[in-house]
């Protein structure tokens, strides 16, 4: 009894500590934003602010200087690409997963492993000629070129993601459909679409968090306040020679609401997409 | 229409954006790799110059002082992200109250954009005012401020630390989802036999987890292999090149040299070896499937 004790406070000891490992990044940087300009420059430096200060916030919303407007703009960007692409992820990927589990077409082992190797590919690899591409064709520092780049990288996840869910769906439930005279078609919107909502669901928050965070691709293919994208703008903020670090740290917090609420609320979605092989490290 | 013919229809938006966007300018790097290049105003020259690319890349050691240094934060990667990402699992493993929260805790540093990541150790490694010399400081582990990214050996330790934390939550999910495949049953009849909890570990739960393990290296080590954001936003590769990666070598050599041949012939040779990566991966995939 003393012994399983003596256990259970370690574990939680432990687990405290696994839980500062994973947050205190975080909650240094919250704290930078919130601090007064002062504690930033202290040394040593403070663990919690003297006292709140929402200056930072205040200026990255409303104030009217080079930095702030080029974040502002590229939050807009990112939310524009980042939902598009999971939109488009999510629909053209769900029709070719169908494609490939119930009609049969290019369901060969061939296809499951450019599947995989199409995720494993470092953008990196692309960059070069996609670069000389986008260039030739007018596309560079448009919107449009990061939506179609990013739905080229999210697709084979997503096809993945979805094919694995519908052959977990039974057939019999489609084949009774069919008897009854529905078109494949119809089966696909009327009875596996519905039945395949956390599927989608997975899909759709993957492809949206890897968009928002992507920042290769952006940060060659973006230049001007039309496309520049959130994870660019903020890069520009830490290259200066005198980085405000209130301000950077406050744009970071901002930047990190919109997957920490994911992670928060649909914590179960995003661990059935990474173990149904999703395979980004 | 005939079920074949709806197949192909509802494949071809998906098989067009594939083509376009990752096929075709993964032939074309092919095809760039055989040439020199040329940026003049508004065009690109090409001159063809053979296996030279090819050559250069292979005979430079600074390319192999890359990749010699990417395969070392891939070894971190996973001796240490993977061990720590394990036992964090073990421990989200037990049952306790707020298992919940802290399961959605420990995604954090997954599902953040990387360049904050990037940007919060960079505050923190700050030699002025960062919180680790703080923490250190306060701690009375050292007594002078100690300027972590601007000494060779110190930065690239640096970015790798950045990197386990940052890798580590993929771990431990795909821990924990193996974790869970185990019987109970197992652990309640080795404890009425008089087992440990370290027999158990070493006989039950780690022999389970293996194909986990094998399938984590294969991710990992690709995964890292594409290391980039952290290493531009920290280092920009410096200090004297100390903290020069593949995919920043790559990427400075098209978008600083505009050396576009040899960076494609780079991507090809980068190509190569994660093709026999993921021909690894598959195989194990397979026997697990079996």
């Amino acid at each position: 009894m003393r012994n399983s004790k003596i256990k259970n406070f370690t574990d939680g000891v432990l687990i405290v500590l696994a839980m500062i490992w994973t947050l205190l990044p975080l909650w240094w940087t919250f704290q930078t934003s919130i601090s007064p300009e002062v504690d930033l420059t202290r040394v040593p430096p403070r663990w919690f602010p003297s006292s709140i200060n929402l200056d930072y916030y205040h200026s990255i919303f409303f104030e009217k200087i080079g930095t702030t407007t080029t974040f502002r703009a590229s939050l807009f960007n990112s939310s524009i690409i980042s939902i598009t692409v999971a939109v488009i992820s999510v629909l053209l990927g769900s029709l070719a997963a169908y494609a490939i589990v119930r009609l049969n077409v290019l369901s060969g082992q061939w296809v499951i492993f450019t599947l995989l190797f199409a995720q494993m590919i470092p953008p990196v690899i692309l960059i070069t000629s996609l670069y000389v591409i986008a260039s030739r064709v007018h596309l560079l520092d448009t919107k449009f070129l990061l939506i179609l780049v990013y739905s080229a990288l999210q697709l084979p996840m997503a096809i993945w993601i979805l094919r694995g869910y519908f052959q977990t769906i039974p057939g019999e439930i489609e084949d009774s459909a069919l008897i009854d005279g529905c078109s494949p078609s119809q089966v696909l919107f009327k009875i596996v679409l519905p039945l395949s909502g956390p599927a989608l669901f997975t899909t759709g928050i993957f492809t949206f968090i890897s968009s928002w965070g992507e920042f290769l691709m952006a940060l060659v293919f973006t230049s001007s306040l039309s496309s520049k994208t959130m994870p660019v703008a903020i890069a520009e903020f830490m290259g200066r020679f005198t980085v405000d670090y209130g301000l950077m740290c406050a744009a970071g917090m901002i930047a990190s609401v919109p997957p920490i609420l994911i992670a928060l609320i649909f914590q179960r979605f995003i661990i059935q997409g990474l173990t149904s092989g999703a395979v980004k490290g | 229409m005939s079920r074949k013919t709806l197949g192909y229809l509802l494949i071809l938006p998906s098989a067009v954006i594939i083509m376009v966007v990752l096929v075709y300018p993964l032939l074309y790097s092919g095809y760039l790799s055989f040439f020199e290049t040329f940026v003049g105003p508004g065009t690109l020259i090409l001159t063809p110059v053979g296996l030279k690319n090819y050559i250069e890349t292979i005979k430079n050691p600074q390319w192999w002082w890359a990749f010699g240094r990417t395969a070392y934060f891939v070894l971190y990667d996973i001796l240490v992200g993977m061990s720590l990402g394990l036992g964090i699992a073990l421990l989200l493993n037990k049952e306790f109250r707020l298992r919940g929260i802290a399961r959605a805790l420990v995604l954090f540093p997954y599902v953040l954009p990387s360049i904050v990541k990037a940007l919060m150790w960079k505050w923190i490694y700050n030699s002025d005012y960062g919180f680790l010399n703080g923490l250190l400081f306060q701690l009375g582990l050292i007594k002078d401020y100690i300027p972590w990214l601007s000494s060779p050996t110190l930065a690239i330790h640096m970015v790798i630390l950045a990197n386990i934390w940052e890798g580590t939550p993929f771990a431990i999910i795909m821990y924990l989802a193996a974790l869970q495949t185990i019987p109970k049953e197992l652990y309640e009849a080795s404890e009425v036999d008089g087992a440990t909890s370290w027999q158990m570990f070493t006989k039950i739960t780690f022999p389970l987890i293996k194909p986990m393990t094998f399938i984590l290296i294969v991710i990992k080590t690709v995964a890292t292999f594409k290391i980039f954001d952290l290493v531009y936003a920290l280092t920009a590769g410096g200090p004297g090149g100390s903290t020069q990666v593949v995919g920043y070598l790559m990427y400075s050599t098209v978008f600083d040299s505009l050396q576009f041949g040899k960076g494609a012939a780079m991507s090809y040779i980068l190509l190569a070896i994660i093709l026999v990566l993921v021909f690894i991966y598959s195989r194990l995939f397979q026997s697990e499937e079996a």
